[in-house]
């Protein structure tokens, strides 16, 4: 196992609730592993703890075998780090930023200016971070995070502020490093991104684990398995969705298939936040 | 560790030259040269310009004055002149009545000179007309024992160097160190490197250097244009860094405590006072409480004076920067530890 966490519980100084309230799950080496929940549900508190930002105060966390409690250089050597916030040094250059951070490794690491070409950031490798927009810091995050080529890779909201064209590079740079071998910890509150990505993932909500399981598991669990038809009335197309468990429903779709009427037919799966408000009684937007 | 440490050296240099602290560390050391050359008198005394009109025939107390201070005498040779000469501010009259020989001197005072002052000048023309009119004057011999002993005492506006060092390297260490500090929490590039292999120790030297690197150019710029190329260097300059990093680092573990510059100024400028304090023993040696003699500025402060005006020896300036670095080994780890539990809060 990469990840193991165990029994795992956060409370902030000065709050009397938990953050993180007795979390266990494990990852496997070369697995993408999503931690889905709404802000504020203690996911970001628990990569802090798995990353070695926040101290662990109970429970027990290994991360490639090693205690968190006593993570040493060689830990930060095989994590790389995404940040939600756009963390760079804003008075350097994007490849200042990337060059700096690589200097800091053991190991080797990978060329600063291919990193930034992979990201789109080559043609403003020497321009400030500060003239940078935010998306394209955020990239500058995401690239650096793989500058000593992590073992294991902790992205949070890695496409936070980008546009679909750069979510899309993101999210190929994520299945490339899969395939590659790295194990990556995807924090983050958008459904679609987890689900598109994600071999498992754990719904957090209020500091604990709801469910954990690969999302198709995890809809065919918790969704309801819904039938889309349009149909022609009077000269207006109507949108209809039924039910193939619900005697009633199944009746009706006889009918139009009978009728003439109905012009298309597709089967409906439950979303992954359709499943999450369904194990958590809550959205992941709150 | 050399690595790291060169590398995060060298990204604050950066930081800091973009962010034109260096610009601005420069600017003050011309500024601070121009207020020592120009502004600060060499003589503070207040000592006024001696009007003389001597009267007797050989002029002798005329000639005595132009002779011992040219440039605070000024010998008239008429009632309109001398009357016109004391209408200017700071200046006093002496008027020499006699044959060959001073046999009275009246003496003009502007009004608002001290008891004290006036003291010294009637008792100065008391022992010269003595001289003047054959009379035996005791010669003076004298012996300093504790310095300046050799030469003529600086001018007090090169006095003001050492100090003038002290609280910019001071200034540097504490606000400069703590800004970058700060900016690292806003733009949360803290959190960034404390995910890597990089430690705290590192992190901490590395401003240290590159606080002290700064004084050091503070330094040079404003002792070449004040006292000039004939400081000790190799002692100031090596005061100077350490004493630059011990600051940064008593700075460093302040800061760590609050959120931006505006929260910490009251501290800062608390910590600069303090460090500050041994100013008082410095113009005023009498006055050197063991309060005062552990604050670690209190050493440095003497031996920059020893490294400008060489008088105690050179003991001065390796008690200093003993104290300096024992001072160094104790905040260090402390400032290390005082980060980790910082962090430990959540705070990144």
């Amino acid at each position: 196992m990469m990840i193991e966490v165990r029994d795992l519980s956060f409370t902030y100084g000065g709050s009397r609730t938990r953050a993180v309230d007795g979390v266990t799950f494990e990852v496997k080496e070369g697995e993408i592993f999503g931690f889905l929940g709404p802000n504020g549900a203690g996911k970001s508190t628990t990569q802090k703890i798995l990353t070695g930002l926040l101290p662990l105060q109970s429970g027990e966390v290994r991360i490639a075998g090693r205690d968190i409690r006593r993570p040493g250089r060689e830990l930060f050597n095989l994590i790389g780090v995404s940040f939600e916030n756009p963390n760079v040094y804003l008075k350097l250059s994007g490849l200042e930023n990337l060059q700096f951070f690589a200097s800091l490794y053991d190991g080797p690491t990978a060329d600063p200016m291919t990193l930034l070409r992979r990201v789109g950031l080559g043609d403003v490798a020497h321009r400030r971070a500060g003239a940078y927009s935010r998306g394209m810091r955020q990239r500058l995050v995401f690239a650096r995070s793989l500058i000593n080529r992590p073992k294991i890779w902790f992205l949070d909201e890695p496409t936070s502020g980008l546009d679909p064209t750069m979510t899309r590079l993101v999210k190929d740079i994520i299945r490339e490093e899969r395939s590659a071998g790295t194990t990556v910890f995807l924090t983050t509150h958008n459904m679609h991104i987890a689900d598109e990505l994600s071999d498992r993932v754990a719904f957090l909500n209020e500091g604990r684990i709801g469910a954990l399981d690969t999302p198709r598991n995890l809809k065919l669990r918790f969704g309801e398995k819904l039938v889309v038809v349009e149909v022609r009335r009077d000269g207006r197309l109507e949108r209809e969705v039924l039910s193939p468990t619900r005697a009633e429903d199944r009746r009706h779709l006889e009918e139009l298939l009978t009728s003439g009427g109905l012009e298309t037919i597709h089967s409906q799966e439950a979303t992954l936040e359709e499943v999450f408000i369904k194990v958590t009684g809550r959205g992941l937007s709150g | 560790m050399i690595r790291r440490l060169l590398a995060l050296t060298v990204k604050d240099l950066r930081v800091v030259a973009r962010n034109h602290f260096l610009t601005a560390v420069l600017v003050l050391a011309v500024v601070y040269a121009l207020a020592v050359n120009y502004l600060v008198p060499g003589d503070p005394s207040g000592r006024p310009v001696a009007v003389v009109w001597d009267t007797t025939a050989l002029g002798l107390m005329g000639r005595l004055y132009l002779a011992a201070e040219p440039d605070r005498s000024l010998v008239v040779d008429s009632e309109a002149a001398y009357r016109e000469a004391l209408e200017e501010g700071n200046r006093i009259g002496i008027k020499v009545l006699g044959e060959l020989v001073p046999e009275r001197i009246e003496v003009t005072y502007q009004g608002y000179e001290s008891a004290r002052m006036r003291r010294v000048i009637e008792a100065t023309l008391h022992v010269q007309a003595l001289g003047l009119s054959g009379a035996n004057v005791p010669v003076f011999e004298t012996r300093t024992l504790r310095g300046p002993g050799a030469g003529e005492p600086p001018p007090f506006n090169l006095t003001l160097v050492p100090v003038l060092i002290l609280t910019e390297a001071a200034m540097v260490g504490l606000l400069l160190a703590a800004a970058l500090l700060f900016s690292e929490k806003e733009e949360q590039t803290l959190a960034a490197y404390r995910v890597t292999p990089g430690g705290l120790l590192e992190y901490m030297t590395a401003k240290g250097l590159v606080m002290g690197l700064m004084a050091l150019a503070f330094t040079v710029l404003f002792t070449v244009l004040t006292v000039g190329a004939t400081a000790a260097w190799l002692p100031l300059l090596t005061v100077v860094f350490l004493a630059a990093v011990v600051v940064t680092v008593i700075a460093l573990a302040l800061a760590v405590f609050y959120r931006n510059l505006s929260q910490f100024m009251l501290t800062a400028v608390v910590l600069n006072f303090t460090l500050a304090l041994p100013v008082v023993s410095y113009f005023q040696p009498s006055f050197s409480p063991a309060v005062l003699r552990l604050l670690p500025s209190y050493p440095l402060l003497f031996a920059l004076r020893e490294a400008y005006f060489p008088a105690a020896g050179p003991a001065v300036v390796t008690s200093a920067l003993g104290q300096l670095g024992l001072t160094l080994l104790v905040v260090l780890p402390a400032a290390v530890v005082v980060f980790r539990r910082q962090f430990a809060r959540g705070d990144a």
